[in-house]
């Protein structure tokens, strides 16, 4: 009888239900922000998963994370606004600005301050220096937050995890061929970025065609954006590509060809919120606690330098981007989250044994700024008077 | 605070036009929170140009210099929209004309933070949210205070004229209205809305005011939301019932076709309007709202009925007949809107073409910025 009771699937769909309890009681009880409150929920139930015999039954999320991730990712490249870019340049160089300065500060205080060996430094400057576009993203849609920082933090997030993505490549290339830059470390990044465009562009034609052919629109369509989306994760990693950039890229793509506005105006709702609660709760079982208290005071140590870097360096870019100061400071607030992009990097560096302590750091900031960076962003929006529901 | 009433008389006939704008989102086409980001840009780059943040932080308002010709009023706003709109491109936010905004919801509005609005949002609860609603007021210069009386009564026949002209709010909170202009139906909620009372000159309008003020319902002038109010401290007659039209073309020709109005009325000594010309002012105001250049109305005094395009076209050559040669531009326009149909039927037939309101608001932003 207990064998019938105590299944894989079974223990899978309690832990999520009692998340998910979880998480709403918090939302309501606490008034914690709901994202983090999942994230939360998440690693509890992680956590349990590590130690009961029974939990342990419960499958790997790793897949079905990474595969959700693709969808949201999807809807992020979807909102970034490129035109934006080539109306106002300068926040090309925001971005830029506050990638190097986020990188340069995490570096500096882990070689400098805690004599971590560069190498290691380097790899967790370059996770540490991207941030999750889904959260932000998720965080304004449940705010119905519009304005000025919410936009830019889901761009310069966006833009971050790009430049991230490439450089863990370039180093992880570079770090292979025995630590110094050979042909292979220049051509695997660009091959990626092309390779992964080029896969973007396939399946934002396809789903075109869908949708033509269909005349999809509601569940109809956000079926054919999921299997379009599948399909990358599937196809990505044996053609040695990114999901992550081709997820993105099928998104912009989509954004911007699609003249009708047929698949723009399309809003996943309830499916998309579906996904969004199970990414989070899955983010959070993802999640590694803590063994070590050196490891917890370097975790905050990144983290706290990481967050003066973006604040500091969008504060800065600010005024020529157009923007007031202050409301610079927020969007470097906003855009602290910290989700599965930074955990799919962390796991491609820890693949590396001699990176594993890089890989240590790097998966206790994710731990931290995967629960106070839906906070901080909710904060920085609200602070903004951006919020259109709830509170607003 | 109150305000001492006294009329500072302006040169006759100068115009001055304000246009209320939405500030909208690229990406979906919503309304979105950019006033108080948009407006310290525009006066970094362009400190002269007259440009203020309304009630909620998705409306802006322009506002010309003072004017007395066509050409005037067209460069300047022209120069207004230029300077709006290239500083909204940096924020990613699109400005556009239009008398409402066809699916916003007005429960994620945002009050701005001035303390006009703040007040207005205190006293009048939601109604300040659903006044999100975007106007054009024509200021029309008054060689004295009675003479700013007569031109309000005078100008009051012709309120379904301008109304139906500038109509540009057919769509609602996502629905065709059914209305040409559904802007009006929202300034109706407020209780100092309508027409000004029938007062013959500016001492009993004086009288009026004070009587008002020591009930406390009102503290100035501002607190009147009437279809066309006097403004002392202008020296001019404000025109309030247009619907912000979806190009600044269309903005200056509506200028002027009613400065060849008022010519007409102030070149008369004495009021020569009574009471009764307001038997029908509902009615004929109600027709032009919800049938625009189709509807009909009633003359008070001869109640005669009629097409109001015709009473258009009437006053149209009656214009002409003292118009500046460098009106003809604007009187074409006004022409062309007879013909074509006003900015409503542009929104019907772009909204039938696309099946999407947030693609039309996409061609509203072309159609504004003056993108062919």
């Amino acid at each position: 009888m207990k064998a019938v009771l105590v299944t894989p699937l079974a223990i899978t769909a309690l832990l999520f239900f009692a998340a998910l309890l979880l998480a709403e009681a918090a939302v309501r009880v606490l008034r914690v922000p709901r994202i983090a409150a999942l994230v939360v929920a998440g690693a509890l139930i992680g956590a349990l998963r590590r130690s009961s015999e029974a939990a342990a039954l419960m499958p790997l999320p790793r897949v079905l994370l990474e595969a959700l991730a693709m969808v949201l990712l999807f809807e992020v490249g979807q909102r970034v606004p490129l035109g934006w870019l080539r109306r106002n340049p300068w926040l090309i160089a925001a971005s830029f600005g506050e990638s190097a300065v986020t990188f340069i500060a995490i570096y500096a205080v882990l070689a400098l301050g805690f004599a971590i060996p560069l190498f290691d430094s380097a790899f967790v400057a370059v996770i540490c220096m991207t941030a999750s576009p889904i959260v932000v993203m998720s965080v304004s849609k449940d705010l119905g937050a519009r304005g000025q920082v919410s936009e830019r933090s889901l761009l310069y997030c966006t833009l971050s995890s790009v430049y991230a993505v490439l450089l863990v490549q370039f180093f992880l290339a570079g770090y292979r061929a025995a630590a110094h830059v050979d042909i292979t470390s220049v051509v695997q990044p660009v091959y990626l970025l092309a390779g992964s465009f080029l896969l973007g562009a396939l399946a934002a034609a396809a789903l075109r065609l869908y949708a033509m052919i269909t005349r999809a629109r509601g569940p109809l369509l956000t079926i054919g954006i999921i299997c379009c989306c599948v399909l990358l994760y599937a196809y990505a990693p044996p053609l040695a590509l990114s999901p992550i950039l081709s997820a993105l890229f099928f998104g912009l793509i989509v954004r911007g060809t699609d003249r009708t506005h047929s698949v723009l105006s399309h809003q996943t709702s309830e499916i998309g919120a579906v996904l969004t609660f199970a990414y989070f709760i899955l983010v959070g079982a993802s999640l590694t606690w803590l063994d070590s208290w050196t490891l917890a005071g370097v975790a905050v140590a990144v983290a706290a330098v990481r967050l003066l870097a973006k604040v500091g360096a969008n504060a800065a870019f600010a005024s020529p981007s157009a923007l007031s100061a202050a409301k610079g400071a927020l969007v470097g607030i906003a855009g602290a989250p910290l989700s599965s992009l930074a955990l799919t990097l962390t796991a491609s560096v820890a693949q590396q044994p001699e990176l594993k302590h890089a890989a240590e750091i790097s998966g206790a900031v994710v731990l931290l700024m995967a629960i106070l960076g839906p906070v901080l962003t909710e904060l920085a929006l609200r602070r903004a008077g951006e919020p259109t529901r709830g509170d607003a | 605070m109150t305000e001492v009433l006294e009329f500072k008389p302006s040169e006759p006939l100068t115009l001055g036009v304000e246009l209320e704008l939405q500030l909208v989102d690229r990406r979906d086409g919503d309304l979105t929170r950019a006033g108080s980001d948009l407006l310290p840009l525009v006066k970094k780059r362009h400190p002269g140009l007259d440009v203020k943040l309304e009630i909620t932080e998705s409306m802006i308002e322009v506002a010309t210099a003072v004017q007395l010709t066509h050409p005037g009023v067209l460069a300047d706003l022209r120069a207004l929209r230029d300077a709006v709109c290239a500083a909204a491109e940096l924020l990613n936010v699109g400005v556009c004309g239009g008398g409402a905004h066809p699916f916003q919801a007005w429960t994620e509005r945002h009050i701005s933070e001035a303390p006009r609005q703040r007040y207005i949002s205190e006293l009048y609860g939601y109604l300040a949210k659903q006044f999100t609603v975007f106007g054009q007021h024509v200021h029309i210069g008054c060689p004295d205070a009675d003479a700013a009386v007569r031109l309000v009564h005078g100008l009051s026949r012709y309120v379904p004229h301008f109304i139906a002209l500038a109509a540009s709010s057919p769509f609602s909170q996502g629905a065709d209205t059914a209305f040409d202009c559904s802007r009006m139906n929202t300034i109706a909620s407020f209780p100092l809305s309508g027409r000004m009372p029938f007062l013959r000159n500016w001492a009993e309008f004086k009288d009026y005011f004070g009587k008002m003020r020591s009930t406390g319902i009102v503290n100035s002038m501002k607190d009147f939301y009437w279809d066309i109010r006097p403004k002392p401290e202008y020296g001019t007659v404000e025109i309030r019932v247009f619907d912000t039209p979806l190009t600044v073309e269309r903005a200056a020709a509506l200028a002027i076709y009613t400065q060849g109005v008022a010519r007409e009325i102030l070149a008369r000594s004495k009021l020569d309007v009574t009471e009764d010309a307001y038997l029908v002012y509902g009615f004929n105001r109600f027709q032009a709202c919800r049938f625009g250049l189709q509807g009909e109305i009633v003359d008070p005094f001869t109640r005669e009925r009629r097409p109001l395009m015709d009473d258009i076209s009437a006053t149209l050559d009656a214009i002409r007949a003292h118009a500046r040669p460098d009106d003809d531009e604007a009187l074409r326009e006004i022409v062309r809107c007879l013909e074509e149909g006003n900015d409503a039927a542009w929104l019907r037939q772009r909204f039938a073409e696309t099946g999407s309101l947030g693609r039309v608001v996409g061609m509203q932003l072309e159609h504004f910025a003056g993108k062919p």
